[in-house]
C-alpha cells in the first residue's frame, strides 16, 4: 500500500446546490474507493447558518422555524469528514498559487467548486438605497422583511415574476396590504403568455393582491400617507411602508471575475459540458454558471450540475451536464401555474390549443410541433393537475394521442392521465434528482416495499416535489405489477404470458405442444397450459382441434365437442347462424331432441341448446343434425359463439339495413376462430338495437348510411356496455375492421380475458385501439387480415371431421371395455314435461375393494 | 336411484386372479379414458415414456358422483402428475388418488399395469379402505 497523499476539495457556498454537490461527491468516494489518494472536503458558506431550502423560503412566514428548512443535520458535515466554515466568505481566488483567501486565513486546493449562486438584481431607481427597501432571497432578508413589516401596513414588490410573486405572497403572510409593480405589460412574462398572464391577474387580485403592470418606476422617495412613494414613468403614483425588490436574479460571479476567469458578455462563469471553467481545476454550479449562453435559475439544473461535477472530480467522465429543461409548476399564492417547455410557440410553424375558462379561472394551452403530432410546450394556470401528463409528453416525445386538446380539455371522469406503464424505462421522473423510471424499478426490484421507501433510497420528489403525484402513480403501478401479477408466466411450465408465447408459436413456426414446451418451457404442461397452448396454436393455423397431436390439450369441451353439465352427460349446440332458421331445419333439431329425449332450451344467443346426451349418443345426435344441414355451433369452445340479430329492414318498419344478412356473413365469416375467451356478437338494423349489440364483443348498429361499429362489450357477471369505435362504414370496412380487431384480440390478450378487460388494460384503451385498426399506427393492418383469412379459409365443421374419422369416433366411447350405458343410469327425472338430472347426485365418496 | 350402478357398494368376494381391462390402442396418450370392471368405474392414463406409464383411479369424481374423471385434464407439479377434474377442477394426485385442494375429497386408486400391450387390473396390491 502507497502512502496516501491527502488533497484539498473546496466548494465555495453552501446554497442548495453547493450541499447538493456533498452529498454526490460523498457517494461518489462510497463508491469508487481511491487508495492512491485522500480527499479533504471544505466548504465555505457566506451566511451563518448551513444550507436550506429556498424553493420553501415563505414558508418561514406561515410558521416562522427557519430551522425546519434547514437542508441536512447540523452532525452531516462532522459525520462525514466535511469541514463546513460557517459565515466565512471567501475574498479572493489565487490561481498560480491554488489558494483562497477569506478574512480569517488562505487555503490550498487542488480543486476548487464555484458555488456561488446568485443575488437579487435590484434595478438602478434613484431611492432604492433606503432602509425600506428590501430583496428576497436569504433567511436574513426575510428576517429583515419582517422586522420592517412590523410597524407597516403597505408592502410593494417590484418584479411580477416567480419571485416576485413569492415575495408577495411573504407580505401577504406578513399582514401586508400586497402590491406587485411589473414592468411588462403582464405577470411572469417569462414562463406565461399573454391569456395565462392576463387569468393569473385576476386570480391573484381576488386574493386580494393588487397588480400593476406595464409600470416603470422612476423613482422612490419619501411618502406621505406611508413611508415611500413609488413614483412611475407614467406620472402615477404608489404609497408603501416597504419596498422588495425581486427584479430577477444575477450570477455570483465575482470571485470568478476578480481571479480571471470567462466569463459571459451579461455576466455567469462560462463551464463546459463537464461543469469545468476556463482554468481546469476549478468548476462552477447553479446560478452562477454560464452554460451555453444560458444561465440556469431552477434548483433542477443546479443539481445537475453538482452531480456531473462530483462525478467528474471523483474520475467518471462519462457524466455530462448538457442544458436542462426548465419547465417549472408552483402554487403561487395558492394559485396553479405551470408553463412546459417552449410556452410561448416560439417554434416556428408551431400550433397552439388553448382552453379558457374565466369562470373557474383556468388556463390551458398546449404548443404542438407543425405536425400536430408532438407536444413542444404548455401553459397551465389555475389547475397543475395536468402538468405530470404534460411534462412526459413533452420530455420523452411521447406521441400524443389523436385528440391531443383532451389533455387539457377538463374530463368529466377522471384526468387523462399517461399510464405510468406508458412511461419509457428512461423518463425522468424527478428533474431535481434525475430519477428515471428505470431506477425507481430497479430499486423495487432490489427489494424496496414503497413509496416511502422509494423516495430514501432514490431521492424522487425529495426536491421540488413536484414529481411526487407521478412517483406515487409510477410505485403503485410497479407494485401491483410485482404484486398481484408477481409475474406474467403463464403457469409453472412456461415462464411467458399467452401474448409471448403467441409471439412464439408465430415466429418459430411451432405446430405442437411438444414443440413449444421442449423448446421455451419445462415440465411436462397443466390445465392451465395445455389448453391455452391448443388455442393459440388454433388461433394460428387453425389445424382440428383434435387432430392427434392436440387431442390431449384440449379441455373436457373441446375434447369432446360439447358442453359437460353437472351429471356428465353433455349439450349439444347447433349452429343457428343470425338466428335464422326454417320450419324444416327447426322440426329436424325437434326430432333429434324428441328422438333422444333431449330437455331443449332456447339460449340468449338465439339458437336451440339440447341438454342430457351421454357421451356415445353425441356421434349418433351429430350424425342426424349434420344430415339435417347442421353444423357444429363451438358452444364449447372459447371461440365466437353467436351473432345475434333482430329481424331489420326486410320486415321491421324502422330498420335501415339488413341486419340478418349481416348477422348471418359475421358468423359464417368468424365460426370457428378460436380466441383467449369467447366472443359474442350482434347485428342491430336501426338505432333501435332491438340485438342489444351495445352489449357484445362487437356489435354493429345500422345507420342510414352503413354500419357503427361497437367494440369491446360484454355482459355477464361484469356487464360492460361497448363502446362506439367508428361510424357509417360500408359493408367492406366492417369486416376489415372487425377482421383486424378480432386478430389483434387474438395476438396480444391473456388467457381467458375478454375483450373489455383486453381492451381497458391497453394503455391507451380505445384511442390507442383506433389507431391501430383503423390508422394502423403499427402497420400490422395487413398481416391482421392476412391471418385472418387463414384461420377462414382454414375453416371445418369439427362435427363432420370426427364423424368421417372412426378413430376420432371412437373416443366417444363412455368405456373402452364395456357397452354404452344407459342413460338412465345417469339419473333424470321428468319436470314440466321434460327430463332434468336427478336434484342430489352427491354420493358418499367411501373407498372399496373389488 | 339409477346413479348407483357406479356407486361404491361392496361387491360380494374380493376379485383375487389379475383382470384384463382392455387394450394398449385403446388408451390416448397423455389423455385419460374410463374402463369397467364389474360396478366400478375405472379412469386411465397413460403417460407413455414416464416412469408410470399408467394410472388407475375411480372414474367418479367424489365432488359431485358424476362419472366424469377420465375426461379431466392431466397436470403435471413438481414432477408428479395429477388430474383436474374436468367439472370443478380439483386437482387429484395420480399416485395416490388426493385432493390436493381439499383434505376431504380423494379417489380410490386401482393398481394397473401395461403388459405386451394388455392392461391389466392386479389383485395383489389392492388399496384397502382406509376408514374415512
Amino acid at each position: 500500500m502507497t502512502t496516501s497523499i491527502t488533497k484539498q476539495l473546496l466548494v465555495i457556498g453552501n446554497g442548495m446546490v453547493g450541499q447538493h454537490f456533498i452529498e454526490q461527491w460523498l457517494s461518489q468516494q462510497a463508491a469508487h474507493q481511491h487508495d492512491d489518494c485522500d480527499w479533504q472536503l471544505t466548504v465555505f458558506a457566506g451566511e451563518d447558518r448551513p444550507a436550506y431550502d429556498r424553493v420553501h423560503l415563505s414558508d418561514y412566514f406561515s410558521d416562522g422555524n427557519a430551522g425546519k428548512l434547514q437542508l441536512a443535520a447540523d452532525s452531516f458535515y462532522s459525520d462525514n469528514n466535511v469541514t463546513l466554515k460557517l459565515d466565512e466568505p471567501v475574498l479572493a481566488i489565487d490561481r498560480d498559487a491554488k489558494t483562497v483567501s477569506t478574512a480569517k486565513a488562505r487555503y490550498f486546493y487542488d480543486k476548487l467548486v464555484l458555488a456561488t449562486g446568485s443575488y437579487p438584481f435590484v434595478p438602478p431607481i434613484a431611492g432604492n438605497d433606503n432602509a425600506h427597501c428590501l430583496v428576497y432571497r436569504t433567511i436574513a432578508d426575510l428576517e429583515a422583511i419582517s422586522a420592517s413589516s412590523k410597524d407597516a401596513k403597505v408592502g410593494v414588490v417590484i418584479g411580477g415574476g416567480l419571485l416576485g410573486l413569492e415575495a408577495a405572497n411573504a407580505l401577504k403572510l406578513q399582514g401586508l396590504e400586497a402590491h406587485v409593480v411589473e414592468f411588462a405589460p403582464q405577470l411572469m412574462p417569462v414562463q406565461l403568455d399573454k391569456d395565462g398572464g392576463e387569468l393569473l391577474r385576476n386570480k391573484i387580485e381576488q386574493l386580494g393582491v393588487s397588480v400593476h403592470t406595464d409600470k416603470a418606476t422612476s423613482s422612490i422617495t419619501e411618502g406621505t400617507e406611508q413611508r415611500l412613494q413609488l413614483n412611475f414613468s407614467d406620472g402615477s403614483l404608489l404609497q408603501t411602508d416597504l419596498i422588495v425588490f425581486s427584479a430577477g436574479i444575477r450570477p455570483q460571479d465575482q470571485l470568478g471575475k476578480d481571479a480571471g476567469l470567462e466569463l459571459g458578455a451579461r455576466g455567469g462563469i462560462v463551464i463546459n459540458n463537464q461543469c469545468q471553467t476556463s482554468d481546469a481545476d476549478i468548476y462552477a454550479i447553479g446560478e452562477c454558471a454560464l452554460y451555453q449562453g444560458q444561465l440556469f435559475g431552477l434548483v433542477a439544473p443546479g443539481y445537475q450540475m453538482a452531480r456531473t461535477a462530483a462525478a467528474v472530480l471523483a474520475g467518471d467522465n462519462s457524466q455530462s451536464f448538457t442544458g436542462a429543461d426548465m419547465s417549472t409548476k408552483l402554487k403561487l399564492l395558492g394559485v396553479d401555474v405551470g408553463s412546459i417547455g417552449d410556452a410561448h410557440g416560439r417554434t416556428p410553424g408551431s400550433i397552439s390549443l388553448r382552453y379558457r375558462n374565466d369562470l373557474a379561472g383556468e388556463y390551458r394551452k398546449l404548443v404542438l410541433s407543425p405536425d400536430g403530432k408532438q407536444l413542444l410546450g404548455a401553459v397551465l394556470v389555475g389547475d397543475n393537475s395536468y402538468y405530470d401528463t404534460l411534462l412526459q409528453y413533452a420530455l420523452n416525445g411521447i406521441a400524443l394521442p389523436g385528440e391531443p386538446q383532451s389533455l387539457i380539455l377538463p374530463q368529466t371522469s377522471g384526468k387523462p392521465l399517461l399510464g405510468p406503464a406508458a412511461l419509457p424505462a428512461t423518463a425522468t421522473l424527478c428533474s431535481c434528482h434525475n430519477v428515471s423510471k428505470g431506477a425507481i424499478c430497479a430499486a423495487l426490484d432490489s427489494g424496496v416495499q414503497d413509496l416511502a421507501g422509494i423516495k430514501s433510497c432514490t431521492k424522487a420528489a425529495t426536491g421540488c416535489g413536484g414529481c411526487a403525484a407521478l412517483l406515487k402513480s409510477v410505485v403503485e403501478h410497479e407494485l401491483t405489477a410485482r404484486g398481484v401479477a408477481v409475474s406474467t408466466d403463464l403457469c409453472e411450465h412456461f415462464s411467458y404470458s399467452r401474448q409471448q408465447l403467441y409471439h412464439l408459436v408465430r415466429v418459430d413456426g411451432i405446430k405442437t405442444f411438444n414443440q413449444l414446451i421442449q423448446r421455451h418451457g419445462r415440465g411436462h404442461g397443466c390445465e392451465i397450459c395445455k389448453p391455452a397452448v391448443a388455442s393459440i396454436l388454433a388461433s394460428c393455423w387453425n389445424e382440428p382441434v383434435l387432430a392427434k397431436p392436440h387431442v390431449a390439450l384440449q379441455d373436457t369441451n373441446d375434447t369432446f365437442l360439447a358442453n359437460m353439465q353437472k351429471n356428465g352427460t353433455y349439450s349439444v349446440v347447433p349452429r343457428i347462424p343470425g338466428g335464422e332458421i326454417t320450419p324444416t331445419m327447426l322440426i329436424s333439431i325437434g326430432k333429434v331432441a324428441e328422438q333422444y329425449q333431449l330437455y331443449t332450451k332456447i339460449t340468449g344467443g338465439q339458437r336451440i341448446d339440447l341438454f342430457g346426451a351421454t357421451l356415445d349418443q353425441l356421434p349418433l345426435i351429430w350424425q342426424q343434425l349434420i344430415d339435417a344441414g347442421f353444423e357444429t355451433g363451438h358452444a364449447y369452445g372459447k371461440s365466437l359463439r353467436t351473432v345475434k340479430s333482430c329481424v331489420g329492414s326486410t320486415w321491421c318498419r324502422y330498420g335501415v339495413q339488413d341486419s340478418v344478412s349481416m348477422a348471418i356473413l359475421l358468423e359464417n365469416r368468424y365460426k370457428g376462430v378460436r380466441a383467449p375467451h369467447k366472443i359474442k356478437m350482434a347485428v342491430s338494423g336501426c338505432t333501435r338495437e332491438c340485438a342489444e349489440a351495445q352489449s357484445k364483443d362487437v356489435g354493429v348498429i345500422a345507420t342510414e348510411n352503413g354500419w357503427n361499429l361497437y367494440v369491446c362489450g360484454n355482459g355477464g357477471m361484469k356487464p360492460r356496455h361497448a363502446d362506439l369505435f367508428a361510424t357509417d362504414l360500408t359493408d367492406e370496412q366492417l369486416l376489415s375492421y372487425i377482421d383486424r380487431l378480432l386478430m389483434f384480440y387474438i395476438k396480444t390478450a391473456d388467457r381467458l380475458q375478454r375483450t373489455a378487460t383486453w381492451m381497458n388494460n391497453l394503455e391507451g384503451g380505445l384511442e390507442y385501439l383506433r389507431d391501430v385498426i383503423i390508422n394502423d399506427s403499427l402497420g400490422l393492418a395487413a398481416e391482421l387480415e392476412a391471418q385472418m383469412q387463414l384461420l377462414i379459409s382454414n375453416y371445418q365443421c369439427e362435427w363432420q371431421t370426427v364423424l368421417n374419422d372412426p378413430a376420432q369416433r371412437a373416443r366417444f366411447n363412455s368405456y373402452v371395455n364395456a357397452a354404452a350405458p344407459a342413460r338412465s343410469e345417469f339419473g333424470f327425472v321428468p319436470e314440466r314435461g321434460q327430463l332434468i338430472p336427478t336434484r342430489q347426485l352427491k354420493i358418499d365418496s367411501k373407498e372399496t375393494s373389488l | 336411484m339409477s346413479q348407483l350402478a357406479y356407486a361404491l357398494d361392496s361387491q360380494s368376494g374380493v376379485q383375487q386372479q389379475p383382470a384384463l381391462l382392455c387394450h394398449q390402442q385403446d388408451l390416448v396418450p397423455f389423455s385419460g379414458v374410463a374402463a369397467r370392471f364389474g360396478q366400478h368405474a375405472i379412469a386411465l392414463f397413460y403417460l407413455p415414456g414416464q416412469a408410470v406409464e399408467l394410472y388407475g383411479v375411480s372414474h367418479i369424481d367424489p365432488a359431485t358422483g358424476a362419472p366424469v374423471i377420465a375426461h379431466g385434464l392431466i397436470g403435471e407439479s413438481g414432477g408428479d402428475f395429477y388430474i383436474a377434474a374436468p367439472l370443478h377442477k380439483q386437482q387429484y394426485r395420480l399416485s395416490d388418488g388426493q385432493c390436493l385442494s381439499d383434505s376431504t375429497l380423494k379417489l380410490q386408486v386401482f393398481t394397473v399395469q401395461l403388459r405386451d400391450g394388455q392392461v391389466w387390473l392386479s389383485p395383489d396390491r389392492m388399496v384397502e379402505p382406509r376408514g374415512c
